[in-house]
């Protein structure tokens, strides 16, 4: 066992993880060059078309080292996104080290520090690596000095490579086997096994990605699910080569696969501890933090008859994504749908994604919000996490809004950025530290939650050049000055569209919407107007402009009996339009409402 | 004593134009001499010593073809039957290869005050598109004589054409300037079934002419309001003091009588139109009454959207009192209440106002004002 290694790789976004883990199973041999796809690991088309990982997957290789001994490696690949944290820790804790991965030519980035933070907190073993030494911009020497006063590590352990050109590989190999332990087993203490991670497949039902702590795993074992409490058979154990090779047994300290059998996903879920029954261990492993969904919107399925089709996949997604919430909900514009809670906006655009590609579903999702504490009249307190449930202003007391606190670490040269960012988004700023090189400075405001979910983070890292990293905690619901902005469409609400935001960006965010929205709407034969409203109070207005038959005419000779009649005419059809069917929204309607940014 | 306009309808041209589908006919010995006959019994069918006549407007058909002793023969006519001592404003639509030295010098002699020019386009690409009966050329002389006897001149352009660009309109635009006219009215073409235009142009040209349409409208009403024009009417721009008295008559619910075959008259509160057909309406002076002109719901909503199409003074609710007795709040409160809601209207005082971006879809505005049909 002491052969075995655990690492992960990880890295800022395009960095080239996904590259370095392609040139390690190429160079182990895992994988012959010709069969593989661009980026492997990144199995879904979704991750190779963005060119993130978002789902992590785990492979067992060979590796015959230059001491002459052949270890048995264990990738455990990991997103990049602040928004799949949750999931690094979740790959980082089945590890014992982890390669990071910094660009030689843009050197540190947030996320290079958010994930490093993140592998020192399962006491994992750093080897920095510095890749893209290829480029022309490459400077490994300045990036030796951040990896000195940025990340405090010893520059001397960085190895010095290009994935793309195959450069150093080797090296990276060694300082795995060499520098990161061997797991910790013991294969005399009953089975503990950590689920970190599973899929669903339509002929074997769940598949539990595992790393054993202690004992052995094994088929035809009887197990049971410390959490869960359910009990199963297994039905095959193996590891991913990166395809499924089935084993005899998994021993402690090794990553891989269980199958057995379970169809109800609900009874394996990440982050529980497989044991063995009768006779288990005594203790669970720790298990992940439960998250909380921060986010929440509706999907509904363009087609009614889907509704059925959604809930199976959510159900589905839900099984290897903890943090995913959903309820069923309706609403008059859009029928039967689900309210969803996610992590954050990516983690929303990416569930979105995922359940139309992979279940071919065609959705329509309304805009993003967060659960709102809200006091009425009479005394009592309701929870609204929908602008749809919100009560009439009449009957309101006062409305809480969940408030985070937002750290941010900067370069001092961007303190200023930074401030005008966070200005413009409520945040109140609490306190500043500089760091020990004092270049580095911390940021503390409180925000509210809802002001982060549009493109917070996008500004801040478009106004700090990428430097700036940014976490956030919940800490309590304050009282704010917050209205509902409603959205009439043909002098109907499209409930929908509703969103619950502060009085001063009102009538800014009013007239974006409407404006928005007329760039949107499909032109009918008559002209539609689209208002925004708080309460009965219009705020904001746009037409959208009717399709031709609406030009202007010549009144020839004053002939206006004439005219009258053709506007007799337009205002029949007119009616009869509006009989025949009302105004559709399309979806990029919705999609745009969603993704207003502040148009800056 | 009534004030009022007089039309008179000229329906002979050169050749049809390929976007009109309007009546005209063959100018014949035979078919002018029908016409002035119908004429002369026209105006002494309806001979009022009492009716004021403040405009008169000959329009066409290409008004400019009659002979000047044509126009003569009606003017002795009109003067024996009406009193036409207040005339304000004498208009003869003109199309520019019907226009010369010697007759501009003549219709200054029989009391014309204001030429309308039938341009449409300084392109002969467009004007062939149109089938019009002139070249570039001929419209560039017909305005050099033009601007030289009457300095009050008016041009008609048509945008929108197939194939023409924004650029292209700003051409127009720009070469119409450069002869500081008076008054410069601007029709987005309208494709009418059963015209040789409507066989030749493209779906594509459907799908795409909103948007363009609406562009050229506002290129036009920046580059005209930066060179002094006023947008008075919706498809006219004029300098101070100079806006069509005749055409502000139609939108101001005044009284007209319309002459010659097909023409349109509000009189006494009543539309009617005459008869197509140049030979059946000078045997008959038949007519065809607009019954529905009489019901109040119809004149209100007539006074209502006419006034509109004013996009300066717009409607007055205080005239609207005068004029029907009752409120225009009483009447069209809620209707005006949504179209300001919807920023379709502005209210300023007692005038209510197209807004700008209403401009484009006016009909629509105006359609709100009119009774649901039964």
């Amino acid at each position: 066992m002491e052969k075995n290694r655990n690492f992960s790789i990880i890295a800022h976004i395009d960095h080239g993880k996904s590259t370095l883990a392609d040139r390690i199973l190429e160079f182990t041999g895992a994988i012959e060059h010709r069969d593989m796809q661009e980026q492997l690991l990144d199995s879904m088309d979704l991750e190779r078309e963005r060119g993130i990982t978002i789902k992590l997957q785990a492979v067992n290789m060979s590796y015959k080292a230059k001491d002459g001994q052949t270890y048995k490696l264990n990738l455990i690949d990991t997103p990049g996104h602040v928004d799949f944290n949750y999931e690094v820790s979740r790959s980082l804790a089945a590890c014992e080290g982890a390669v990071l991965i910094i660009d030689a030519a843009q050197g540190i980035e947030a996320q290079t520090l958010a994930n490093l933070y993140l592998a020192l907190e399962q006491d994992l073993t750093i080897i920095p690596v510095i890749n893209k030494i290829d480029l022309p911009g490459a400077d490994p020497e300045a990036i030796k000095e951040q990896i000195t006063y940025e990340l405090g590590l010893d520059p001397d352990d960085a190895i010095e490579i290009s994935a793309k050109l195959g450069i150093g590989i080797e090296e990276v190999l060694e300082a795995v086997v060499k520098r990161i332990p061997a797991p910790k087993t013991d294969d005399e203490k009953p089975l503990r096994a950590l689920v970190f991670d599973s899929h669903y497949d339509a002929y074997r039902g769940v598949i539990a990605y595992v790393r054993v702590v202690d004992g052995i795993i094994e088929k035809n074992q009887k197990i049971e699910m410390m959490f869960s409490k359910k009990r199963f058979e297994v039905d095959e154990v193996g590891v991913f080569t990166p395809i499924m090779k089935t084993k005899d047994k998994l021993a402690s300290g090794n990553v891989g696969y269980v199958i057995t059998g379970e169809k109800d996903i609900n009874n394996v879920r990440v982050g529980d501890t497989m044991t063995v029954y009768p006779n288990g261990a005594e203790q669970a492993l720790p298990g992940y933090q439960k998250v909380t969904p921060m986010v929440f919107c509706g999907l509904y399925p363009s087609q009614g008859a889907d509704y059925d089709v959604l809930r199976d996949a959510l159900e589905k997604l839900q099984l290897n994504d903890a943090s995913l919430t959903f309820e069923p909900e309706n609403s008059v514009a859009l029928g039967f749908g689900f309210r969803c809670g996610f992590l954050g906006l990516l983690h929303m655009e990416i569930v979105q994604e995922r359940l139309e590609r992979e279940y071919e579903l065609d959705l329509i999702a309304t805009a993003p919000g967060v659960a709102y504490k809200v006091k009425l009249v009479d005394g009592s307190e309701i929870l609204v996490d929908n602008p749809a449930g919100m009560p009439d202003p009449k009957e309101i007391e006062y409305i809480e809004e969940p408030y985070v606190a937002a750290t941010i670490f900067t370069p001092d040269d961007y303190i200023g950025n930074v401030m005008e960012v966070t200005l413009e988004k409520r945040a109140e700023y609490k306190e500043m530290v500089y760091g020990n090189d004092g270049k580095r400075v911390k940021l503390v405001y409180e925000i509210p939650l809802a002001e982060i979910l549009y493109d917070f983070f996008d500004q801040l890292k478009s106004k700090t050049r990428g430097y700036a990293t940014f976490d956030y905690e919940f800490i309590g619901y304050k009282k704010s000055d917050l209205v509902k902005l409603d959205i009439l469409v043909n002098e109907e609400q499209v409930d929908a569209l509703s969103t619950i935001l502060h009085r001063d960006n009102s009538y800014y965010k009013g007239r974006q919407l409407v404006q928005k929205l007329r760039s949107l709407l499909p032109r009918k034969q008559f002209s539609i107007p689209i208002q925004a409203a708080i309460g009965n109070k219009i705020i904001a207005r746009e037409t959208v402009a009717a399709l031709r038959k609406n030009v202007l005419s010549k009144c020839y000779g004053g002939d206006i009996s004439r005219k009258r009649k053709l506007l007799e005419k337009q205002k029949e059809g007119k009616k009869r339009m509006k009989q025949v069917g009302s105004v559709e929204i399309p979806q990029d309607a919705f999609l745009a409402v969603l993704s207003l940014d502040d148009g800056k | 004593m009534i004030a009022g306009g007089m039309y008179i309808h000229v329906p002979f041209c050169v050749r049809k134009c390929k976007y009109c589908n309007f009546y005209s006919t063959e100018l014949t010995q035979e078919n002018l001499n029908i016409y002035l006959e119908g004429l002369k019994k026209e105006i002494s069918h309806y001979k009022n010593k009492d009716y004021e006549v403040k405009t008169i407007y000959f329009g066409g058909g290409t008004p400019s073809l009659l002979g000047l002793k044509h126009l003569e023969f009606i003017f002795n006519h009109l003067d024996k039957s009406f009193n036409l001592s207040k005339l304000k404003e004498v208009t003869l639509e003109a199309n520019p290869e019907s226009v010369s030295m010697n007759k501009v010098i003549g219709w200054k002699e029989l009391g014309f005050n204001r030429i309308s020019l039938g341009i449409q386009s300084f392109n002969n690409k467009s004007l062939t598109l149109l089938g019009r009966a002139h070249t570039a050329n001929q419209a560039e002389e017909a305005l050099k004589i033009l601007v030289k006897s009457f300095s009050n001149v008016s041009a008609d352009l048509i945008c929108g054409l197939p194939n023409q660009t924004l650029n292209d309109w700003e051409d127009e635009i720009n070469h119409i300037l450069e002869y500081d006219l008076k008054h410069i009215s601007i029709y987005p073409l309208q494709i009418e079934s059963d015209t040789p235009l409507s066989k030749i142009v493209k779906d594509d040209y459907y799908n795409k002419i909103d948007q363009i349409m609406h562009d050229m409208m506002y290129l036009t009403k920046d580059k005209l309001e930066i060179e002094n024009y006023r947008h008075y009417e919706i498809a006219n721009y004029a300098k101070d003091s100079f806006e069509s008295k005749h055409n502000l008559i139609y939108w101001t619910y005044k009284p007209y009588l319309g002459l010659g075959p097909s023409a349109a008259s509000f009189y006494n509160g009543v539309r009617w139109q005459n008869t197509t057909d140049l030979k059946v309406w000078q045997k008959t002076l038949k007519k065809e009454i607009d019954y529905d002109s009489q019901r109040l719901d119809i004149k209100m909503a007539e006074f209502v959207f006419l006034a509109l199409r004013l996009i300066n003074k717009g409607l007055d609710s205080n005239k609207f009192y005068e004029e029907f007795n009752v409120t225009l709040e009483k009447i069209y409160g809620e209707t005006l209440d949504k179209l300001i809601n919807y920023k379709w209207l502005t209210k300023d005082k007692n005038q209510y106002k197209l807004t700008s971006q209403a401009i484009f879809f006016a009909n629509e505005v105006f359609a709100e004002f009119l009774p649901d049909a039964n």
